[in-house]
């Protein structure tokens, strides 16, 4: 403790240059807590539920190609099947097409959807006020939150308008589920959507639940082979492969976001790097002088390297907190990811981080003030 | 003579500067022995700074040995050195290389804070050592609030405070006024006298040099027999002076 005062001393003594360097490495720490809360929220939305052992069977011909809802109780029938659900993605709007409007809602067949996905977590008395209305909805707990505005509640009406089906559905909030793979989801009785459209009795997808996972591969293989030279060939997999490949972009994203963060990191090490060293060469002299005093060069060490660390902890926790306060205290981009969140595990990274790149820059400068012969250091006019 | 502090056995020192020899020191002899105070005077260039380098361990000797208290250190690594330097020399320069950062009173308490000493007894220590140079009013004043001479005289108090047995001072008043000088001249004596400190000072001016109670004269490398004809009426001279005035010195 008797060393902070001097380590802090020397490491304000010109304030415009700490204030310059704690405010580039704040900047850049910035932008490292961003690109990891991105990953974080593409990792949220790729992070499913794989216990389930649920296989989705998908159009072959297209990606959003559609499959006869007679497929539903076809695949039922299936030895090793426990349940069905069919499910279509309505990719209506709410209220304009503004992103912050955004939210996904599904179709989903309502008897079945509460087997095939038991991690929804909605009780009892909703559960059976939404089985009993098919004008109702069940929504996300962060909906609620994010609408309260518009006064969305329990009981509350939710118009949707129909984008890429013509139908503009007002649905009634019959429950409130909180399971955090299914944030920013509204999901509704596909049964009205069918009734309100002509010669429709379609599903974008239906995830059949297997009695257990050895039962997996055989299924997939007896539902593609039964439909391959059908009008309706199935591509079927297991919901992980399934998030995996829609999610393929998602994964390139997040190449380019973890590239981002080691160019960030090396750039930090060198700015910082920079600064430390420009200021410990002007003190070559007072370092020597330090050193005829007793001074080791391990202490000069241990010294400088503290100082590039304090400098870098406050750029480090500057930059944290400001991406904590703008992502969380003043709200969220919602359109750009469904699971925003500055998590502790970021800043927490972001705070160590700070440090390592404090003694990455330090030890060049410390290392060479440390050894330089002190008679040539105390030459040195400064 | 007293029991030797400092002795150069034959202490050649030789710099290489682009692939040729420089040869500073050259079989360099001398004992000093303790609490005695010696002036070396000598040329620009003539290696009296080497000297001084060489008994704090801050350079080593090109061949011949030096020894302080008896020990060698041409064995110590950097680390060792370091630590005997904190605890037996105490350094004061030209240019009083005060950290500018600190205060007078930090600047003070720096040789301390590499010792396990408490903080209430590093406190009493730095005030006392600030007592003795007389500047127990500018505690909290930084080096730029203060005047050249109090600058060197916190200096002084920087060395004294581990109390060490060694002082090796480089031209301490070669940056004051005479009156300046005078004042840590007087230090440097009264250190000598009441603490028993052991004083080498290295210096150009006359005057200073008869602070102390020897001088030697530096040139070519060696050490001359006798200080130049020119010096010793001038030293004569300034030593009546002060015998005069203080009855001090020979
Ligand atoms: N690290 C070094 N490398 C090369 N030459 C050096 C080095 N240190 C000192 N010298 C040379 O050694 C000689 C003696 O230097 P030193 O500093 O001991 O002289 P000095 O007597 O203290 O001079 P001054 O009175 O000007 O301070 C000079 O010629 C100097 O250039
Ligand atoms: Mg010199």
């Amino acid at each position: 403790m008797k060393w902070f005062r001097f380590v802090w001393r020397n490491a304000t003594r010109s304030r415009r240059r700490s204030i310059l360097m704690i405010l580039s490495l704040a900047t850049t720490f910035f932008l490292f807590c961003t690109l990891q809360t991105m990953l974080t929220a593409l990792d949220s939305v790729t992070s499913f539920n794989t216990a389930q052992h649920r296989v989705v069977v998908t159009s072959r011909l297209s990606q959003i190609g559609t499959l006869p809802q007679a497929y539903e109780e076809q695949i039922r029938s299936l030895a090793g099947v426990a349940e069905v659900c069919g499910m279509t993605n309505f990719s209506g709007l709410y209220k304009d097409d503004h992103p912050d409007n955004f939210f996904a809602q599904y179709a989903v067949n309502a008897r079945t959807v509460f087997d095939v996905f038991p991690e929804l977590d909605v009780d009892e008395t909703q559960r059976g006020a939404f089985l009993a209305n098919p004008q109702s909805c069940l929504v996300h707990e962060s909906l609620i939150e994010r609408f309260s505005g518009d006064g969305w509640k329990l009981g509350s009406t939710v118009p949707l308008i129909g984008a890429r089906y013509p139908v503009d559905p007002k649905l009634s909030i019959a429950g409130v589920f909180t399971a955090p793979a299914y944030e920013d989801v509204l999901i509704f009785h596909w049964e009205s959507l069918d009734a309100s459209l002509t010669a429709f009795s379609e599903y974008e997808l239906f995830f059949a639940k297997a009695q257990d996972s050895a039962a997996m591969p055989r299924i997939i293989d007896e539902i593609d082979s039964r439909y391959l030279n059908s009008e309706y060939p199935t591509a079927s997999m297991t919901e992980d492969i399934f998030q995996e490949s829609t999610n393929e972009s998602l994964a390139t994203q997040r190449t380019v976001l973890q590239r981002l963060s080691m160019v960030l990191l090396v750039v930090m090490v060198l700015a910082g790097a920079n600064a430390i060293a420009l200021a410990t060469r002007e003190r070559v002299r007072e370092i020597s002088v330090l050193r005829t005093l007793g001074f080791t060069p391990g202490r000069v060490r241990v010294l400088v390297i503290a100082e590039a660390c304090l400098l870098s902890l406050l750029g480090g926790a500057l930059g944290c907190g400001g991406a904590w306060l703008l992502w969380e205290q003043a709200g969220p981009p919602s359109f750009l990811f469904l699971n925003f969140h500055v998590t502790a595990g970021t800043l927490l990274t972001g705070l160590a981080l700070s440090v390592l790149v404090g003694v990455a820059s330090g030890s060049v400068p410390a290392h060479r003030v440390a050894t330089l012969p002190i008679v040539s250091g105390l030459r040195k006019v400064t | 003579m007293t029991e030797p502090l400092v002795q150069f056995q034959d202490v050649w020192r030789t710099y290489t500067r682009d692939k040729n020899e420089v040869p500073v020191l050259q079989g360099l002899s001398v004992e000093i022995g303790k609490g005695e105070f010696h002036a070396f005077m000598g040329p620009s260039g003539s290696g009296k700074s080497t000297l001084l380098n060489l008994v704090a361990g801050l350079d080593q000797p090109t061949k011949g040995a030096v020894l302080v208290d008896g020990v060698q250190l041409t064995g110590f690594n950097e680390a060792e050195l370091a630590n005997w330097r904190g605890k037996h020399v105490g350094f004061i320069f030209q240019l009083f290389n005060l950290i500018a950062v600190l205060t007078a009173f930090e600047n003070v308490e720096l040789p301390l804070l590499l010792t396990s000493m408490k903080r209430k007894e590093r406190r009493e220590r730095v005030k006392r050592a600030l007592s003795i140079v007389g500047l127990e009013d500018r505690v909290e004043h930084y080096p730029r609030q203060l005047s050249g001479g109090q600058e060197q005289r916190v200096a002084i108090a920087r060395a004294l405070v581990a109390d060490p047995s060694l002082l090796l001072a480089d031209e301490p008043t070669g940056d004051l006024d005479s009156d300046s000088a005078k004042e840590v001249l007087e230090l440097l004596q009264e250190l000598q006298r009441e603490q028993g400190k052991t004083i080498l000072m290295v210096t150009h001016d006359l005057r200073a040099a008869a602070a102390a109670s020897r001088v030697h004269y530096l040139e070519k490398g060696t050490l001359q027999p006798q200080v130049p004809a020119s010096y010793a009426a001038i030293l004569a001279e300034a030593r009546g002076e002060k015998a005069h005035a203080q009855g001090a010195g020979r």
